[in-house]
């Protein structure tokens, strides 16, 4: 009977045991380290917060651009541009942002430029993609400045002292400059034109706006209003002008509604709003039975509906006037169908 | 039979296995709950609440003033003067705070943040009352180096012998308002407020879109940090809290031109009107309610003050105060 020596053997299994064992206990004593270091490392991070940190996060690479732009001469850069977007445009413009937000708002990019013959000289061009035509208009005609020039680079364009507003296809654009001279305004009309130059669009009309009749017009008083629009909460999309005759003033809206059925409920809310304010029913004439008017802190709020089209009149110093541009309205929306 | 390295057998090597796979995706939960994507919320926390920064002199309590011209140098001179004169403010040795309004790197014709003329003025009469020293400081929304430079204030500065305290990472600290829901456990520009014997405001008088108007209370706003933007939301209560947060030295509100729409941040001269007016006084709120009327408006119209006056941060009844009413020439 051969004798089994289990000595040896138990030995080795212990020794080789004890080799695997300790390397093994190495190796998890320096993971668990490690593990632990950087557990400490993003505690650390964690706790120590650096307000500027995002500042650097809305500078963009210059080839980053989606919007194509040449410089004129005359302008060099002094700032790489900076882009933002909705969860940020308060970083850039703080409480302004809200209105461009509402209107579709998609990225702005900013930018710096000075004069190439005395850098202290500049203009800072923002430059908003509002994701479509009439969300840039919305946001150009709420901030229109009244006693200002239009120029001729597009349809929906003004020039201030020291700045330059304007719509070209989804963008809003502004130019402010640090001063109010001539050679700042030159400038900026040429670094605006060089951007439309390069970045051609295929419509630049705002059909509605060819709806409001241009007799008694108040100049610069159209406005497109994205949202809320005479404080209604839901009536959005609503284009306005004021009128002024001798002795009277309304406004005159228009908004297009997705469906004739949208279109009266519309005007079912702007009724029922002057109503909650403590306003009266006026009956309308009986040529228009369609009409709905009501007598509000002595003016009139008249709401009527065409097709899709909510159109009528706001704040009317006197019925016969509001119904006069309620009608011209009418008469506009009629001939557009044909 | 050779006894060489041991084999672990299936079961064991299955259990190896498994162990390693929890062990790999439990740090990774771990490094998940770390994260933390939003940055402080301003919860709770057991952090002590602080009191008020109070700067206050108070035997000056309760003071103001208005100054009208078409000089805005010779405003705010006309205004510290019917005061009483800077004296009265600052002592001979005094640190003094210049908050002032550094928003937005916009030229200072565009009126969106404290015109550089006053900040010289008022640095000026600072030195001369005695200041040992005159720190100009803001949290920015846009780049703070730019917003000094383009705005003409760094430059006004230096040249009376005041200095910019830009607001770098480490002069913030967390800070709670006792009584604040929003105002919690907050980063806060304290470095300047820590180092000042003094504080006077210094704010242009401005139209804003969310609050109404932009005007001394409101220029508080530049001593928080982190992502304040979301105090827009309440935008009225975060006016009325930093009324109580801070209780200046001097609030100088200069509506010399005032910012009439479009605000915070204007853009066009054309949003400007020039309303020839610096008011200046020791009660935030009352300042405030009297600079809302170069904008149009009474206070009732902004809500942070009719809160501010509840909470005890003063009064909007500025007539009860007997302003003192000059002319700068």
């Amino acid at each position: 009977m051969q004798k089994i020596d289990s000595g040896p053997v138990m030995e080795d299994v212990f020794q080789t045991k004890s080799a695997s064992s300790i390397f093994q206990h190495r190796l998890s004593l320096v993971l668990i380290t490690l593990l632990v270091l950087i557990g400490g490392v993003i505690l650390r991070i964690q706790n120590h917060y650096d307000p500027m940190a995002w500042r650097e996060q809305n500078m963009i690479p210059s080839n980053q651009h989606q919007a194509k732009a040449d410089l004129p001469e005359g302008l060099v850069p002094l700032t790489p541009p900076e882009k933002y977007h909705a969860e940020n445009l308060s970083d850039k413009i703080n409480g302004k942002a809200d209105l461009y937000l509402s209107a579709g708002f998609k990225s702005l990019e900013s930018r710096r430029f000075g004069l190439a013959s005395d850098k202290n000289r500049w203009m800072e061009r923002y430059l908003y993609d509002m994701g479509g035509h009439q969300n840039a208009y919305a946001a150009y005609s709420v901030q229109r400045r009244k006693d200002t020039r239009d120029t001729d680079l597009a349809p929906q364009s003004y020039l201030s002292a020291n700045g330059l507003f304007l719509v070209h296809g989804p963008y809003y654009m502004e130019i402010i400059a640090s001063e109010a001279t001539t050679q700042m305004q030159s400038q900026m009309l040429a670094l605006a034109s060089s951007f439309i130059t390069a970045n051609a669009v295929k419509d630049n009309s705002l059909p509605v706006l060819k709806l409001f009749a241009p007799e008694d017009k108040v100049p610069h008083t159209a406005k497109l209003m994205a949202d809320s629009a005479f404080g209604i909460q839901g009536l959005d999309w609503v284009y306005t002008s004021i009128y002024a005759s001798e002795n009277d003033q309304a406004a005159v809206y228009i908004s297009k509604r997705g469906s004739a059925s949208q279109a009266r409920t519309s005007a079912d809310k702007f009724i029922a709003y002057w109503h909650e304010y403590g306003g009266e029913s006026i009956q309308a004439p009986e040529r228009l039975p369609d009409v709905q008017i009501v007598f509000i802190l002595d003016n009139y709020e008249i709401a009527a509906v065409l097709d899709d089209y909510l159109f009528g009149v706001h704040e009317a110093t006197s019925l016969d006037f509001g119904l006069e541009l309620m009608l011209q309205v009418q008469q506009n929306i009629g001939e557009a169908r044909k | 039979m050779s006894h060489g390295a041991q084999i672990p057998s299936r079961r064991a090597f299955v259990a190896r296995l498994w162990r390693a796979v929890l062990m790999a995706v439990g740090t990774g939960a771990l490094g998940v709950a770390f994260w933390d994507r939003k940055g402080p919320s301003g919860k709770d926390s057991t952090q002590t609440e602080l009191a008020q920064l109070d700067y206050a002199v108070a035997e000056q309590a309760g003071k103001i003033a208005v100054a009208r011209g078409a000089d805005r140098m010779h405003n705010v001179a006309a205004v510290i003067q019917a005061l009483g004169g800077m004296g009265l403010f600052v002592r001979p040795g005094d640190k003094v705070l210049l908050k002032v309004n550094a928003a937005f790197a916009a030229p200072p014709a565009v009126g969106a943040t404290t015109h550089p003329d006053v900040v010289k003025q008022v640095a000026m009469q600072c030195f001369e009352a005695g200041a040992a020293q005159v720190e100009v400081a803001d949290n920015p929304i846009n780049d703070p180096a730019s917003c000094f430079s383009l705005t003409g204030i760094d430059s006004a500065a230096r040249k009376v012998g005041a200095q910019v305290m830009l607001p770098r990472p480490d002069r913030f600290e967390p800070y709670s308002l006792k009584g604040s829901q929003l105002i919690r456990n907050w980063p806060v520009f304290s470095a300047p407020m820590r180092w000042a014997d003094k504080v006077i405001g210094l704010a242009p008088v401005k139209d804003h879109h969310r609050s109404g108007a932009s005007l001394g209370i409101k220029n508080w706003y530049g001593l928080l940090g982190g992502r304040r933007n979301i105090f827009h939301q309440q935008i009225h209560t975060i006016i009325a809290d930093l009324a109580l947060m801070v209780k200046p030295t001097l609030v100088i509100l200069d509506g010399t031109w005032s910012m009439m729409a479009n605000g915070p941040t204007g853009g066009s001269l054309d949003d400007l009107k020039e309303t020839r007016t610096v008011v200046a006084g020791t009660d935030p709120v009352a300042v405030d309610a009297f600079g809302a009327t170069l904008l149009g408006k009474i206070a009732e119209d902004l809500p942070h003050l009719i809160m501010a006056q509840a909470a005890g941060a003063g009064t909007v009844d500025f007539r009860s105060l007997n302003p003192i009413e000059v002319k700068a020439y």
